[in-house]
């Protein structure tokens, strides 16, 4: 192995467990080895601590700072990025927090952190041409045609009310008493509008119906497996659809 | 040294170099659209634009407006590994885009087997990783079809191993691939304080810009860093969360005399102030420059540009 492949390795060692192996091969003089090492592993974990408080605002509001930082600094020594970009950091956290033995009763807590993880995905993911209503072709071409997703979207499904708890921890949200969590699943649609991250409550029907197209369906064949729903409304639910920037042109990635 | 290799830099001839630039954090994005003001470019991190959304689209705004550059921080040119191909290309659609007046990554490791550390970490300057850098700088150039600038890390250890000195391992880095060094003069006090203490530091940094390729420093980069402890014993952090210290503008004075041709950036990342401040701290920049390259200042007749008030060694005449 090269050497410098070798030291690498001892000192990436360093940042998440032990500073053993590469002490050694660091100068050591008025400030010893180790403490030289220490302001980068301090480095590493503050920096990531930041990122993850940056990325799961909610998450961390719920289960306050002490917690949120100690539950992050696990992680981020269980999971260090795969990313250089630091934004792409945090996929694995609602993951993490799911396998926790003890979340103080906030059963909901990986859900929101899945959706502020799809917010934040939401907010960087490519550009591309949205699909006007004049490109689509006839109705029975249209019927025929599978419809592209805009790189921004996400589907999440969760048991809680995860848009109601993430909209009550919001700087301009109105005081709320209680929130209602029997009965309260919800499918939400995370997406990018422009430069603006929006997210909508879907039906049955448009959650498979996003399902199917995801899946690369035509849309006929889309709205046939969303109409087992008694919710569904075709024209209605296409139309906010169309308006709102969920489809792009085909091949329309920038 | 030997003669460097013909390289062209079309880059930097769109900077005057007596126009600060300073580093663009989205924080001040909408400000600095909506004030627009009198700065002579601006310098971005480029992993912080690689993706869609607000961030394009702002910089789409940016780049019509004022020069831009591009610094990388994830490519992690000094380790053994390659550029990994998937964000060399990021970078390479991300330049094709914006086609910046300068790209400039790292002396630096920041991954390995896969994973990522979020920091400029150091490696041992020895045959072996002069070796491996110059094979990643020569990749990223030809990916990027343009000479990078390499700039100088601030580093708080250093390995035993190391054979050569940074300075040297730079120059020998642009020899051998003509790209340009980039000489962060707050990196170069930082690293000089923490490996040899405050007393000597600004000697050591002298003689390290003394040692520069000066017709390869086509950067000078400034910046804050605040005052650590580990072990009990002073360590400097660069932090970028600070105004630029005394120290460090009389480093950039002497940068200034021996690089007049190389643009200046001013950079902050943390503990983020108004814009308005990193304007004025630019303007501040200017007039320091101005002063430094002044006949009267050159070094040599002892005099001191203004505002230099700190103790240490007279800069060597």
């Amino acid at each position: 192995m090269s050497a410098l492949l070798e030291r690498q390795r001892e000192f990436a060692d360093a940042l998440t467990g032990s500073l053993h192996a590469v002490a050694e091969k660091v100068i050591g003089d008025a400030i010893p080895a180790e403490g030289r090492l220490q302001v980068y592993a301090d480095r590493f974990r503050a920096g990531l601590l930041e990122a993850l408080a940056n990325t799961f605002p909610v998450t961390r509001a719920l289960v306050g700072e002490a917690f949120f930082a100690q539950t992050a600094r696990a992680f981020l020594i269980f999971d260090p990025p795969r990313s250089p970009i630091l934004s792409l950091y945090g996929d694995g956290f609602p993951t993490f927090l799911a396998a926790l033995p003890d979340l103080g009763g906030h059963h909901y807590l990986p859900d929101i952190a899945a959706f502020e993880w799809a917010l934040n995905i939401a907010a960087q993911a490519e550009d591309a041409a949205l699909l006007e209503p004049q490109d689509l072709p006839d109705p029975e071409d249209t019927a025929q045609a599978g419809l592209s997703l805009h790189p921004s979207v996400q589907r999440l499904s969760t048991p809680f009310p995860v848009s109601e708890i993430w909209q009550v921890h919001q700087p301009d949200s109105p005081a709320v008493d209680r929130i209602k969590m029997a009965g309260s699943s919800e499918r939400l649609l995370v997406w990018r509008r422009g430069i603006e991250v929006c997210w909508h409550k879907l039906n049955h029907g448009e959650d498979r119906l996003l399902a199917e197209l995801a899946g690369g369906a035509s849309l006929g064949a889309a709205a046939l497996a969303a109409s087992n729903y008694a919710d569904f409304d075709f024209p209605a639910s296409f139309s906010w659809m169309l308006d709102g920037g969920i489809f792009v042109k085909a091949d329309a990635a920038l | 040294m030997t003669d460097q290799k013909p390289i062209a830099f079309p880059g930097p001839a769109r900077l005057a170099p007596e126009q600060i630039g300073i580093g663009l954090r989205p924080p001040h994005h909408a400000d600095l659209l909506a004030v627009r003001p009198q700065i002579g470019w601006l310098e971005i991190h480029a992993e912080t634009y690689m993706g869609g959304g607000a961030a394009r689209w702002y910089l789409e705004q940016v780049r019509a407006q004022w020069p831009v550059a591009v610094q990388g921080t994830g490519l992690g040119l000094g380790g053994s590994e390659l550029p990994e191909p998937e964000h060399l290309e990021r970078l390479a659609r991300l330049v094709d885009w914006l086609d910046p007046a300068l790209v400039s990554e790292h002396l630096a490791w920041c991954g390995i087997d896969g994973r990522y550390y979020n920091d400029l970490l150091p490696i041992p300057y020895t045959a072996e990783s002069l070796e491996h850098c110059c094979r990643n700088v020569d990749i990223v150039q030809t990916r990027l079809k343009r000479p990078l600038l390499m700039a100088n890390p601030a580093t708080y250890l250093r390995f035993r191993e190391s054979q050569i000195a940074e300075a040297e391992f730079l120059s020998r880095l642009s020899t051998e691939t003509g790209c340009g060094i980039l000489c962060d003069v707050n990196n170069l006090y930082v690293s000089s304080v923490n490996h040899v203490g405050r007393e000597s530091a600004l000697a050591v940094a002298e003689a390290y810009l003394d040692s520069l390729p000066a017709p390869a420093v086509h950067e000078i980069r400034i910046g804050g860093h605040s005052e650590s402890e580990a072990d009990g014993r002073l360590i400097l952090v660069d932090d970028h969360a600070a105004l630029v210290s005394e120290p460090v503008w009389r480093l950039y004075a002497s940068a200034v005399q021996r690089f007049p041709h190389a643009a200046t950036l001013l950079e902050w990342d943390n503990n983020l102030p108004p814009l308005s401040h990193l304007v004025a701290e630019a303007e501040h920049a200017a007039r320091q420059r101005a002063a430094a390259l002044r006949p009267s200042d050159l070094p040599g007749n002892g005099i001191m540009p203004d505002n230099i008030t700190e103790g240490g060694d007279e800069r060597a005449a």
